[in-house]
C-alpha cells in the first residue's frame, strides 16, 4: 500500500477550520444581536364603532296590561297599604293587688294599690300596668275588615289594566319591549339638521296600522311635533316601514298584537356631536 | 370505474361543503361587505331580565342534575341575566322550603325559578319546577311536577326548562330535542343521533353503507339516503334507537331500515319535510345534474319545482317556503334559492340553508365560502333580505340547524385544531361547544312528548294554541300539560 498525497496542505486545513469557526461565531453573534434589539411592532388599534342609542317611546294602547285589583263597587278607594291607618290605642291595665300566700308578713310589704276584684283574669305578662286609667277600652272586635282588593288583580298592576293572568301580562310586557326595540332600530332623529337642544324637545305621535300578516299597512301622524324637518324625518321613516313585518307575538299568546300600535317618535335620546 | 365516479359526484353534491372549495379556487375573492355587518351587541338596548335559579343544598344526584341542567339551559338562551349562586341569600333551599321573595328582590331579581328533584319510589324520581314573579308575591305563578324514570332525569330537566321558558316568555323552550347528522366512519358515512346537550351519541346505520343527508320525517322517523357498494343513493327510513343510559351499557341493536320507493332511478341526494310533515322535498339526480321534486311523504305525486341545472339540499321554512342550493355545473357558483328566486349574494358560494322561527320572525341561515377554504354563517330574513353575519374569524363554520324554539343555532365548526358541534344563542350570539363530533347535514328536532311521565297540573298553564299537526314544535311546547293525567 502506498501513502496518498493529501490534496490540501496542513496550513490550508488549519486556515479552513479557522474560517469555518469564524463564520459560526459570526452567525451566532448576529443571532444574539438580533435578539437584543428593542424594535417591536405596535398593533394598530381598531377604532370602535360609536354606539348611538335613540329612545323611542311607543304607546301601545290595545295591548292588555296587568290588571290592578280593586273593590267591586265603583267608588274609588285606595288599597289598604296606602290607607291612612288610625292610631291604635294601647290597652292598659290598672294596678291591683291580690292576696298571696307568698307575701311577706311585714307592714312595708302591704300593697298600696286597691284589692283586685274576685274572679278577674290576671293581665297578660307583657301588659302595660299603670296606677290609674282614664278610659276603659273595650276588646277589639275579632271580625277583620275585608281587604280592599276583592277583585282579582295584583298590587303591581296598572289601574287601567285588564289582564289578570300574570304570565300573559309578562309576555305582553316583553312583547311591547320587542316592538319598542324594533322601532328604535329604524328611527334616527335628524341630529345634523336641527339644533340639539331643540331636537331633544321634539316628538311626534304616530298611529301605525298593522295588517293581518303582521306587516305595517299604513300610518297616520296623530300629533306632529310642529317642526317641519323633524316631521319630515318621521314621515320618511314611517314610509320606509310600510310593508315591513313586525316581530311575531309569543306562540302561547298569538292574539296580543292588535290592529294598530301607537309609537311616539322622540328626539329626546338623540346624541349630538357637540 | 364509472360507478365509482358517479358515487364520487353524488358525494360532492350532497356534501355541499366541498362546492365552496371548488369554486374558491376558480373565482377571485369577492367583496365581503355585501354579507352585512357583524352583529355586535356591546350596547344592550333591550332589557335583559334578571332572574334567580334557587341554589340547592341537597346531595341527591337527581337534584344536582336537574338544577345544573336547568341553570345551564337558561344561561344558554341568553334571554336572562341569571344571578350568581354566590350571591344567594342564606336560607333553606329544600324541596318544600318556601322562597324568600324579599331577599331575592333585594338582589334585583324579577323572577325566581325553583327546580328540585327527589326519589319518589324505587326507580322513579319526582321533579318539581316553579316560577315566581316578584311583582306578584309569594305564590308561584307557574308550577309543574313530573314523576319520571330515574334514567330520564336529564331529559326531564330539559322539559322542565322548556316549560319554565314558556311561562317566563310565552314561547316554550326547545331544549328537549335532538340532532341528526351524517358523519365519517372509516371509508363510509353513517347517520348519527345525539341529544341537544351533546349526550347520547348513537349511530343508526350500518357501517358498511354510505348513509348521508338525514332528516326528521313523520312519526319521528329518520329519513336519509344510502348507497350500497357504489349503487345509486336510495331513500330509506328508520325509527332511531337511543343510546344506553350508562356509558358502559350494552349497545342496542341497530334499527332496521325500510326503503321508500319513489318513481326515479337516479340517486336521491337530499330530503326534507315541511313543518307538519305533509309534504316531502327530494333532490334527485337527473340529466347530469339534479332537480328538486316536491310531493307526498310516501313518495307519490312528486312534481319538479327547481329550474336550475343543479339543485340540492331542499329545506322548508315554517311558513311553507322552499329553499335549496342551485346553480350550474359550468359556472361553479352555488346560490340559495327561495321559492325559485335567488336570494344569496352573487360571488359567494352558498351551502346548507336552513330556516329559524326566531322571536323576531322567520330567518334564513346559510353558509358561505369566504376564502382560505373556510365557511361562515350568515342570516337574512325569510326572503333573503337584510343579511347579517353570524360568524367571522372563528374558524370554518358550516351546516347550520335551528332549535325547535328558534332561539339557538347549532353548526359544525373547525377552530384551529379543535372541531365539534357548537351551539349559538341567537339572542346574545354566545357560542358553546356541546360535542366533539364532526359531520354534515345537521338537523335539529324536538323530542316526542314523554308518554310515561305523570305530571301534576300546572298552577298556571299558558294556553298554547292547538297544534295543527304532529309537528315537533308542537311536541315541545307543553310537555307537562300533555302528560297530565
Amino acid at each position: 500500500m502506498s501513502a496518498h498525497a493529501s490534496s490540501f496542505s496542513t496550513r490550508e486545513i488549519v486556515l479552513g477550520c479557522i474560517a469555518a469557526c469564524a463564520i459560526q461565531v459570526g452567525f451566532f453573534a448576529l443571532l444574539v444581536l438580533a435578539g437584543a434589539t428593542d424594535t417591536h411592532i405596535k398593533p394598530a388599534e381598531e377604532k370602535l364603532p360609536e354606539a348611538r342609542p335613540i329612545a323611542v317611546k311607543p304607546v301601545i294602547d290595545d295591548l292588555p296590561l296587568l290588571k290592578l285589583g280593586s273593590k267591586q263597587d265603583k267608588k274609588p278607594k285606595l288599597p289598604d297599604m296606602w290607607k291612612k291607618q288610625a292610631p291604635t290605642p294601647v290597652k292598659r291595665y290598672e294596678e291591683s293587688s291580690a292576696p298571696s300566700p307568698k307575701a311577706e308578713d311585714t307592714p312595708a310589704a302591704i300593697p298600696t294599690s286597691k284589692l283586685t276584684e274576685k274572679d278577674k283574669e290576671p293581665p297578660p305578662p307583657d301588659a302595660e300596668v299603670v296606677k290609674e286609667i282614664d278610659q276603659q277600652l273595650k276588646d277589639e272586635p275579632t271580625t277583620e275588615e275585608a281587604p280592599q282588593m276583592q277583585q282579582e288583580g295584583h298590587a303591581d298592576g296598572s289601574a287601567e289594566g285588564t289582564e289578570t293572568d300574570p304570565l300573559k301580562a309578562r309576555a305582553v310586557d316583553l312583547y311591547r319591549s320587542k316592538i319598542l326595540s324594533w322601532f328604535n332600530a329604524r328611527f334616527r332623529p335628524p341630529v345634523d339638521q336641527i339644533p340639539c337642544e331643540e331636537l331633544k324637545e321634539l316628538a311626534a305621535s304616530v298611529n301605525v296600522q298593522v295588517g293581518a300578516d303582521r306587516t305595517v299597512a299604513g300610518y297616520t301622524i296623530t300629533r306632529p311635533s310642529g317642526n317641519p324637518i323633524f316631521d319630515a324625518k318621521v314621515r320618511s321613516t314611517m314610509d320606509s316601514l310600510i310593508g315591513q313585518e313586525l316581530p311575531p307575538p309569543p306562540p302561547l299568546y298569538p292574539d296580543i298584537l292588535g290592529t294598530f300600535v301607537q309609537p311616539r317618535l322622540s328626539g329626546s335620546g338623540a346624541k349630538c356631536d357637540n | 370505474m364509472r360507478q365509482l365516479k358517479r358515487i364520487f359526484l353524488a358525494s360532492l353534491l350532497a356534501s355541499t361543503s366541498t362546492l365552496p372549495a371548488l369554486a374558491q379556487s376558480k373565482a377571485p375573492p369577492a367583496d365581503e361587505s355585501v354579507l352585512g355587518e357583524f352583529v355586535v351587541t356591546g350596547v344592550v338596548e333591550e332589557h335583559v331580565p334578571k332572574i334567580a335559579v334557587l341554589p340547592s343544598l341537597s346531595p341527591a344526584l337527581e337534584d344536582v342534575i336537574v338544577r345544573s341542567v336547568v341553570r345551564r339551559d337558561l344561561e344558554l338562551t341568553g334571554l336572562f341575566d341569571v344571578i350568581d349562586d354566590r350571591k344567594a341569600p342564606p336560607g333553606m333551599y329544600g324541596f318544600n322550603d318556601p322562597v324568600d321573595i324579599k331577599a331575592w328582590r333585594a338582589l334585583g331579581a324579577e323572577a325566581i325559578v325553583k327546580v328540585a328533584a327527589r326519589t319518589h319510589s324505587p326507580g322513579k324520581v319526582e321533579v318539581l319546577g316553579l316560577a315566581y314573579f316578584l311583582s306578584v308575591g309569594q305564590e308561584p305563578v307557574y308550577e309543574t311536577k313530573l314523576v319520571v324514570s330515574s334514567k330520564d332525569v336529564r331529559v326531564t330537566s330539559h322539559r322542565i326548562t322548556d316549560a319554565l321558558l314558556g311561562a317566563l316568555t310565552g314561547r316554550p323552550g326547545g331544549f328537549a330535542s335532538r340532532f341528526t347528522f351524517s358523519g365519517p366512519w372509516a371509508r363510509n358515512r353513517r347517520v348519527f343521533v345525539v341529544d341537544s346537550d351533546g349526550h347520547g351519541l348513537m349511530p343508526q346505520t350500518d357501517p358498511q353503507l354510505t348513509a348521508i343527508a338525514p332528516t326528521w320525517g313523520p312519526d319521528q322517523q329518520l329519513f336519509y339516503t344510502v348507497s350500497t357498494n357504489y349503487s345509486p343513493f336510495r331513500l330509506n327510513r328508520l325509527t332511531p334507537v337511543a343510546a344506553p343510559h350508562e356509558p358502559a351499557g350494552t349497545q342496542p341493536p341497530l334499527p332496521v331500515p325500510t326503503e321508500l320507493k319513489i318513481p326515479f332511478r337516479g340517486s336521491v341526494y337530499s330530503v326534507d319535510f315541511n313543518a307538519d310533515r305533509t309534504r316531502m322535498a327530494l333532490a334527485i339526480a337527473e340529466n347530469g345534474g339534479s332537480a328538486i321534486y316536491v310531493g307526498n311523504p310516501d313518495g307519490t305525486d312528486l312534481k319538479k319545482v327547481s329550474t336550475t341545472e343543479l339543485a340540492t339540499h331542499p329545506v322548508f321554512s315554517p311558513s311553507g317556503k322552499l329553499a335549496w342550493i342551485g346553480g350550474s355545473a359550468t359556472n361553479g357558483s352555488q346560490r340559495v334559492y327561495v321559492d325559485g328566486k335567488v336570494v344569496s349574494p352573487a360571488g359567494f358560494t352558498a351551502a346548507a340553508p336552513t330556516f329559524c322561527d326566531t322571536e323576531d320572525g322567520i330567518r334564513l341561515v346559510y353558509a358561505v365560502a369566504v376564502g382560505g377554504n373556510r365557511q361562515d354563517l350568515v342570516m337574512a330574513n325569510e326572503r333573503g333580505q337584510g343579511t347579517v353575519r353570524l360568524t367571522q374569524n372563528q374558524g370554518s363554520n358550516s351546516y347550520p340547524a335551528c332549535s325547535p324554539d328558534g332561539r339557538m343555532l347549532a353548526f359544525f365548526s373547525k377552530r384551529g385544531n379543535e372541531q365539534g358541534l357548537y351551539v349559538m344563542s341567537l339572542k346574545r350570539f354566545r357560542t358553546q361547544k356541546v360535542a366533539g363530533t364532526w359531520g354534515e347535514s345537521l338537523r335539529w328536532a324536538a323530542l316526542p312528548p314523554e308518554p310515561s311521565a305523570v305530571a301534576g297540573a300546572p298552577k298556571k298553564s299558558p294556553a298554547a294554541p292547538a297544534p295543527s299537526s304532529e309537528a315537533p314544535k308542537a311536541d315541545a311546547t307543553k310537555p307537562a300539560d300533555k302528560a297530565a293525567p
